[in-house]
């Protein structure tokens, strides 16, 4: 069986179509972004999503080689994310499911990021963190659901890179973070800036303000340096914090920032310490993308059947230790 | 030096070790190689100072902590009391069997004195659980306790805990605000409901001793109830 999944909860639409074995046939994407000094905002967000998912569905379709009569299933992403650009994405959904009379699922963002690494590294049981522009969380299964151990108790990691990035006026292209990033490399010296773990929760609004107002008094590649070394810190000794909670020797990191190379490092050291294994990502599956809402509405789907139009809604505020993680055993 | 290790955390290691003859707890906060080095030594020192700091403000208090014998700043290590004989409040309520309601109720309204002691100073001790806090039984002349199933049989005996100790600092701050009071209560009830769901009026007889001691209980409860109601966690966004 095949299912197509529609992502759009943030600033990139994406269509993807996967096998119940999670092999995936199609995953084009396309994203959005603001000018340098802007974030993107929801209704232009949304304007960019409606101009563009149509066509990436011909894509996804052209691209996997079969038509719309082949599609046994059609996810979309429920929630959590921005009004507009959800709404986009679970209006087409209902659209197709009604003129093609196929099953319909919706599905939580942050477990089809979860599920999406688990099938793409292996990983049985471990623990996540799971770090992009709106989460910041640290996640491990217990009972039937994605028990949240620890997050951030204000602004998303992501979320505090971006908007440091707005300050430094750096492009928006390819990613905020990304640039960062690289700026990253080329610093040296370390600014302190605020550390501020609360037993399992991380804080990162108080070390935005700090570096704000210091952003015009050191070169930006240290400041970029210092943002990384301090919020990236934190991220790690929370998860570290779970793992001794939870007995769990294995990291799963997902989520847009998932991909910098620096906190993947990082957290591979902690391992060796603790002797345990990381299973990271590249930017193909760890950016928000519709392969990974299509498997983890196929899997859903296949342990506990669709939803019936009615309930197929789209809501801003979707906890991940709401999902009854029916497909998993234990 | 000899010691053996007994547990590793997310922040250090602890063992068990002699200082001047003397058996010691030694806990060392290791460092991270994953952090930048400055970092990395200033959250060390900041978190060694603050825990020893804490630990001798609560004793001086009353309540009952491991007294601090030295501390080794500049290596991040502390030497302090070990609790003997003792057992973890964890480990008492998971083992012993047929405990009476008189000794719960002791048990409980010392932890919640303790809690209000501590409150009382406007120290938050940050992870209220029942692994960081240990029962030392009063031992009856001539009696031997070699293992735990002994020190339960003595405090079942006993009809008395003894005195409960709270242990492990590395989490606390000083605050003197009802949010941070009420969060500290709230995740030991959490802790006290996951780990041991069968107690259930522990957490209630627990509050019950905080009443009777904390200054400033009413405002810390209601706002408890606040807690409770919102959960500790926001709604996640995107």
């Amino acid at each position: 069986m095949l299912a197509l999944g529609i992502e759009g909860s943030a600033n990139k639409i994406s269509v993807g179509i996967v096998d119940e074995k999670g092999n995936i046939l199609a995953n084009p994407r396309k994203t959005y972004n603001g000018p340098p000094g802007s974030g993107f905002l929801p209704k232009e967000t949304a304007e960019h999503h409606r101009a563009n998912i149509l066509g990436l569905i011909d894509e996804a379709l052209a691209e996997a080689n079969i038509t719309m009569d082949n599609i046994g299933l059609i996810c979309y992403t429920k929630g959590p994310g921005m009004a507009n650009p959800l709404s986009v994405g679970a209006l087409v959904a209902r659209t197709l499911s009604q003129m093609f009379e196929i099953p319909i699922i919706g599905v939580n963002h942050c477990v089809a990021h979860i599920e999406m690494g688990r099938l793409v590294t292996g990983a049985e049981n471990p623990t996540v963190l799971y770090v992009s522009g709106g989460n910041s969380q640290v996640i491990a299964y217990n009972e039937g659901k994605y028990r949240i151990f620890g997050e951030t108790i204000d602004i998303a990691v992501g979320n505090c890179l971006d908007r440091f990035a707005r300050i430094l006026k750096i492009p928006n292209e390819p990613a905020p973070g990304y640039n960062i990033e690289q700026l990253a490399k080329k610093g040296t010296n370390f600014i302190e800036l605020p550390y501020s773990v609360k037993g399992m929760d991380v804080s990162f609004s108080g070390l935005l303000s700090h570096i704000e107002k210091i952003a015009d008094k050191y070169p930006p590649e240290d400041l970029c340096f210092s943002l990384q070394e301090t919020a990236f810190a934190m991220l790690v000794e929370t998860a570290e914090r779970a793992m001794a909670h939870c007995n769990s020797n294995e990291v799963l990191i997902v989520g847009g920032v998932g991909c910098n190379l620096r906190l993947q490092k990082m957290v591979q050291e902690m391992l060796e310490e603790r002797g345990g294994m990381l299973h990271a990502m590249d930017e193909r599956y760890c950016i928000d993308n519709g392969a990974m809402i299509a498997y983890t509405g196929l899997i859903q789907f296949l342990s506990s059947g669709g939803m019936k139009l009615n309930d197929c809604i789209f809501t801003q505020r979707f906890r991940t230790d709401e999902v009854d993680v029916t497909w998993r055993n234990k | 030096m000899d010691r053996h290790l007994i547990a590793q955390g997310a922040e250090g290691k602890v063992f068990l070790g002699k200082l001047f003859g003397e058996d010691v707890v030694i806990k060392e906060r290791i460092a991270r190689k994953y952090r930048h080095p400055l970092l990395d030594a200033k959250i060390r020192q900041k978190r060694i100072l603050q825990e020893t700091r804490n630990m001798g403000k609560a004793r001086k208090e009353g309540v009952p902590i491991p007294a601090v014998l030295f501390v080794d700043a500049a290596n991040c290590v502390i030497f302090m009391e070990k609790i003997t004989p003792g057992i973890t409040v964890k480990e008492f309520l998971l083992k012993a069997q047929d405990v009476s309601k008189e000794i719960m109720i002791d048990l409980a309204h010392k932890i919640g004195r303790n809690i209000a002691l501590l409150h009382n100073i406007q120290c938050i001790q940050g992870d209220l659980t029942t692994s960081n806090m240990m029962i030392k039984p009063f031992v009856s002349l001539g009696a031997e306790l070699n293992d735990s199933n002994d020190i339960i049989q003595e405090i079942l005996k006993n009809k008395d805990v003894g005195t409960v100790y709270m242990i492990d600092f590395g989490l606390s701050f000083i605050s003197n605000l009802p949010e941070d009071m009420a969060v500290d209560l709230y995740v030991l009830e959490r802790a006290i409901g996951s780990l041991h769901p069968e107690c259930s009026s522990l957490f209630e007889d627990i509050l019950e001793g905080y009443k009777q001691n904390c200054t400033k209980a009413n405002i810390n409860l209601t706002r408890l109830s606040q807690v409770r109601l919102r959960g500790r966690k926001r709604l996640a966004f995107g």
